[in-house]
């Protein structure tokens, strides 16, 4: 189906401009068409996975680019996840100004998807801007500041100032990969034989992995980080953590690997420690947070640290595990965000000082709750455990066994600081004071629905995921005799990689 | 008896068509108000007679597209570039004309009229300018009309504009006949093509920088910059709008002209360092200062320094398809520009009043369109996309990184972070809740710059979406 | 010599000149002071303040619309040297100028610019 990838990218934008244009009074009619536009967006992704690419001519000089849209291996079960989980935040939508608000979410999500979609370095580059503006403007409208009106807006300012200075680094990277190159029309292209000079080369990449390692974010760009996770209202802050974080990661993939090898091999020993740097320093940062909020905005430093040394390990099974595990990551991040909203709508409070007891009142939140923090701590079962797998196989594979023994550790912190969380809201002792709400509402639970169902699925057959990712990582990183996914990796498979490891160990 | 002065081509008035459309509607303007009485009718006759002029100059200006003439013997490059900054200059004249109904009291419009017009003569001179006599005629005309518009407000700030304009610019001014007379010095003619003919001398270099500086100033590139907020300021509103864009596409015009076909390629690149420097510099300087600002009309000369360095700097090694993107980003530039003042000028009762970034406080929810179209041409204004400020500065980029000009586009680029945040104060303000008795929240009673702002969005849309058409139309520099 | 030297003699020469006849007087004059001589005035009050104040903005007015006119006016003489060669070229060209004039001179007649309020 023809124009079906466009239509994904610019449908949501132009529905959200049709919603700000409604009268005033049709909010939840409003949001309602905002979820079905979601549904719809989720049944075509779903239903049509072999759609062809859309590409138009865009420029020609200075440089060529395309409007070229296209499903990708890495891509497509990002976007679906993108997707589902935009459902989920526009079903658990509740505020004022509904109309404006699921307008804003719209076109987040039509940009979001734009970023993923785009097979051209321009267009790319002008979606990964774009996503930013409406996370500022539901921040700005409708943040939770932690100190009173007065500050709102000081989450944004960081949020913006950050992304937007790394978003311009990626702006200028293009523009000279276009000049050098003559063609931005690159990403997923297998003909497009790619060579950026040594000098050049050096330069550009910084610009794309700067742009990348802010949007991750990665130990020490990710200052901007906790607030905006704290500030965001849930229904956004699932997406924006579940999967705009992701944006950095899979440019790491799609553009890194193939066009910035040599770089990126020669990046390696720094970038492998800044993330063990964030994968410790998060998980432990988490365990001491009071803030619920915050212990999940940590814990995702700590996990997204884990993916970028898997991207960095160039090895094909550690790079299929973390395509598994963004998309892991996605769902239950997007799930915990979603619990944790309804917990501080219901209790006006995200302290776990403050909070306690809430299970016994409340056993479907907890469900819903203790379901996300399981999948979130690695469970075996549940996706965040095959992601988690595949990534230490393939490190230790590659030779990164020192790293893939530190990794072990965060992952018996999470299971601390998750636990420590369930724990903290809904069991102990009654806190007298808190109020008394209703459990999880058919809505609340309907939102939360596909998440769950989501990691659940993907904890038992991580197949179609890693199958895809797989594939998708032998031809990135290198010719290699072709494997059955999901198979054990064997060493032969792996050997370009084990050449990069040596300037690790 | 000498010998006889050979005709004027009827070709060569040709090419001046246009600019005398323009000066004959500012002509009867001033005639048909002598016949009116007084009232708000006179407002409405006078701008629709520019209106009708500015239009019918503007479809000559179009025809003349293509045709390639040296009219006066090379005096005014009919056709090339001077087309597009010449339908730049007169969307420019009628969009400033519209955000008021004209300039002044209803007496005072009719006169005002026909100096904008004027002025807008001498823009267009400039942008066709061959020679540096064309170059002063043009500049001096535009000039003298502009002394008189920023002090037609009875504001005391309106005279400290008028005559802080009148005294900086006379300098300006003063700088730029000192290197004409020094270029004219070493070449001995006045054409810019014979001065790239002449071998190099230190005249030459001298009387050039002097020359860029008097230009610089116009451009109010740092650090000639200082006159830009105050004039700004105190100007009224029409005539502020129509100085940021105006005045810039006549001196870029005359700046391109000069660094394409007037320097000597040999010594070219040494003599136009510093105005890649100076344009640095204003990017940076220019967004740092707006920063601070709290009145729009402030914020916004500020940020048109930055953004006229951003235009400057396309011109970095003077490829040829450098000139086209300078010549690209200013017409986004124009557009996004303008469609902002449009909305400042709905916002406020009077045209000649002015407004501080706290009117904007929760307009998104007030008026929402308004807020929509505010967001969009900031958005454009700060360079991301989907604008036609992303495109123009993805081209400018390529250029300047294709020319070698590495430092310069990373300057850009911090020049570019530091404008988000100029920017998005006021979109923050839009979009934050507040208590709506604490804003003064005035509304403007004419329609017009509604007109202005549906037609500037749709072009920074399309410009920004499908850049490569418009710019290709632009012709290189010959 | 190039073909500067002349002009940089002119000036020299011009600048010398103007020097000679500004500080010369002041030099050979001879200058007998007393209390009467130092008066403003022989008779009347002593001037309060200073004369160079404040008088109607229309002299402005006039002096502007003198120099406007005066030279657009003084335009005419360089035509009437080259009217034949610049033929009926110059002629229309004049006219045009004329006209241009006579809507200004119109304008200022009729907005009251002549007129002493």
């Amino acid at each position: 189906m023809t124009g079906l990838v466009t239509a994904l990218v610019l449908g949501p934008i132009l529905v959200g401009f049709v919603l700000y244009a409604l009268p005033k009074g049709a909010d939840a009619g409003a949001k309602w068409a905002g979820v079905a536009v979601a549904a719809l967006a989720v049944a075509l992704t779903l239903g049509n996975p072999h759609t062809p690419d859309d590409s138009v001519p865009w420029l020609a000089r200075p440089f060529g680019a395309a409007f070229h849209f296209g499903f990708g291996a890495i891509s497509y079960w990002i976007v679906v996840l993108l997707q589902v989980a935009t459902f989920s935040a526009l079903v658990a939508l509740r505020a004022t100004r509904l109309r404006e608000y699921t307008a804003q979410m719209l076109v987040l999500l039509g940009a979001m998807t734009g970023v993923f979609l785009a097979k051209d370095l321009l267009l790319f580059a002008l979606f990964w801007d774009l996503m930013l503006v409406p996370v500022f403007l539901l921040m700005v409208g409708w943040g939770l500041p932690g100190g009173g009106p007065r500050r709102a807006g000081t989450a944004a300012w960081r949020y913006l100032i950050y992304n937007l200075a790394g978003g311009l680094c990626l702006l200028l990277a293009t523009a000279a990969f276009g000049i050098v190159h003559g063609s931005t029309d690159v990403i997923g292209n297998p003909d497009a034989h790619v060579v950026i000079g040594n000098v050049w080369g050096a330069w550009i990449f910084a610009g794309f992995a700067f742009a990348f390692l802010v949007k991750t974010p990665v130990f020490p760009f990710h200052t901007w980080m906790p607030a905006t996770y704290g500030e965001l209202p849930p229904p956004v802050v699932a997406v924006v953590s579940g999967i705009q974080s992701k944006a950095g990661l899979y440019g790491f993939i799609v553009i890194g690997l193939p066009f910035f090898a040599e770089q990126m091999r020669a990046a390696t020993p720094l970038v492998v420690a800044l993330g063990i740097i964030s994968l410790l320093y998060g998980a432990f940062t988490a365990l001491a947070q009071s803030d619920a909020k915050r212990v999940v905005a940590y814990s995702s430093l700590s996990h997204l640290g884990l993916i970028l040394i898997a991207i960095f390990s160039f090895d094909q099974v550690a790079i299929a595990g973390a395509v598994v595990y963004i998309v892991a990551h996605g769902l239950f991040s997007a799930a915990l965000f979603l619990v944790l909203g309804y917990v501080e709508e219901r209790e006006e409070t995200r302290s776990l000082q403050r909070l306690g007891g809430l299970g016994y009142g409340n056993p479907r939140l907890a469900g819903a709750l203790v379901f996300a923090a399981l999948a979130a701590l690695g469970l075996p079962g549940l996706a965040g455990f095959a992601g988690e797998l595949l990534i230490l196989t393939g490190l230790y594979h590659a030779g990164f066994g020192a790293v893939a023994l530190i990794a072990l550790v965060p992952i018996v912190v999470a299971a601390a600081y998750m636990l420590r969380l369930f724990q903290g809201i809904m069991n102990g002792p009654k806190v007298a004071d808190l109020p008394e709400r209703r459990d999880l509402t058919w809505i609340e639970g309907l939102a939360v629905a596909p998440l769950v169902l989501g990691f659940i699925l993907l904890g038992i057959d991580p197949a179609p995921v890693a199958g895809l990712a797989s594939d998708a990582a032998r031809a990135l990183t290198g010719p290699q005799t072709p494997v059955s996914h999901r198979a054990q990796p064997r060493r032969s498979e792996t050997e370009s990689a084990y050449v990069a490891a040596d300037s690790v160990r | 008896m000498s010998p006889p002065i050979p005709y004027v081509n009827s070709a060569d008035l040709h090419a001046l068509l246009p600019t005398t459309v323009i000066a004959a509607a500012g002509l009867l303007a001033l005639v048909v108000d002598l016949f009116m009485s007084a009232g708000r009718a006179r407002r409405w006759i006078a701008v629709a007679i520019a209106a009708a002029g500015l239009v019918i100059a503007g479809v000559l200006t179009a025809q003349q597209y293509g045709h390639s003439y040296p009219a006066f013997g090379g005096a005014y490059m009919q056709g090339g570039f001077a087309v597009v900054l010449g339908e730049i200059a007169i969307f420019a004249t009628l969009v400033s004309l519209g955000l008021g109904i004209g300039i002044g009291r209803d007496d005072q419009v009719a006169g005002t009229t026909a100096i904008v017009l004027w002025s807008t003569c001498g823009a267009l001179l400039m942008a066709g300018a061959g020679n540096l006599m064309m170059i002063f005629l043009g500049l001096e005309l535009l000039s003298l009309g502009l002394y008189c518009l920023c002090a037609m407000s009875v504001r005391s700030a309106a005279r400290e504009s008028g005559l802080k304009y009148l005294l900086l610019s006379s300098m300006a001014s003063g700088f730029l006949l000192y290197g004409m007379a020094l270029l004219f010095g070493g070449t001995g003619s006045v054409a810019l093509a014979a001065i790239s003919a002449a071998p190099p001398s230190p005249l030459i270099a001298l009387g050039a920088g002097l020359f860029l500086v008097g230009i610089a100033f116009k451009l109010s590139l740092v650090p000639f910059h200082s006159w830009t907020p105050d004039v700004y300021e105190g100007a009224p509103l029409s005539v502020t709008a129509y100085m940021s864009v105006v005045t810039k596409a006549g001196a870029l015009g005359v700046l391109g002209r000069f660094a394409y076909a007037a320097l000597p390629p040999a010594t070219a690149n040494a003599i136009l360092l510093p105005v890649w420097t100076v344009a640095a510099i204003s990017m940076i300087v220019g967004n740092l200062a707006a920063l601070q600002q709290i009145d729009m009309k402030r914020l916004l000369a500020y940020s048109g320094i930055g953004q006229v360095g951003y235009i400057v700097a396309a011109f970095a090694g003077q490829t040829p398809l450098g000139l086209r993107y300078a010549i690209f980003y200013l017409a986004a530039y124009t557009f996004m520009n303008l469609g902002a003042f449009a909305v400042v000028a709905l916002m406020l009762k009077d045209a000649d009043g002015s407004l501080g970034v706290g009117a904007f406080a929760g307009l998104a929810y007030r008026r929402p369109w308004l807020a929509a179209a505010m967001t969009f041409f900031l958005l454009s204004l700060a360079g991301l996309p989907p604008t036609a400020g992303f495109t123009g500065k993805i081209l400018i980029l390529a250029s300047s990184v294709g020319a070698g000009y590495w430092w310069l586009s990373v300057l850009l680029i911090a020049g570019t972070a530091i404008s988000v945040y100029v920017y998005f104060k006021i979109v923050r303000a839009m979009f934050v809740r507040v208590d709506e008795a604490h804003v003064r929240a005035e509304r403007s009673t004419n329609p017009l710059p509604w007109i202005s702002i549906a037609v500037c969005a749709a072009a920074v849309f399309v410009l920004g979406i499908y850049p490569l058409a418009p710019s290709d139309i632009i012709p290189l520099a010959k | 010599m190039t073909p500067y030297g002349p002009v940089a003699i002119y000036l020299a020469v011009a600048l010398a000149a103007a020097l000679l006849f500004t500080v010369l007087p002041g030099l050979m004059a001879q200058r007998k002071p007393n209390a009467v001589k130092s008066e403003a005035y022989e008779c009347g009050v002593e001037p309060t303040s200073d004369v160079s104040g404040r008088f109607p903005v229309r002299f402005y007015l006039i002096a502007m619309l003198f120099v406007v006119f005066d030279v657009e006016a003084a335009s005419f003489y360089p035509w009437a040297v080259q009217m034949h060669q610049l033929r009926v070229f110059g002629l229309l060209e004049m006219i045009v100028f004329v006209i241009v004039l006579g809507i200004g001179y119109a304008y200022v007649w009729k907005r009251g610019g002549f007129q002493w309020r």
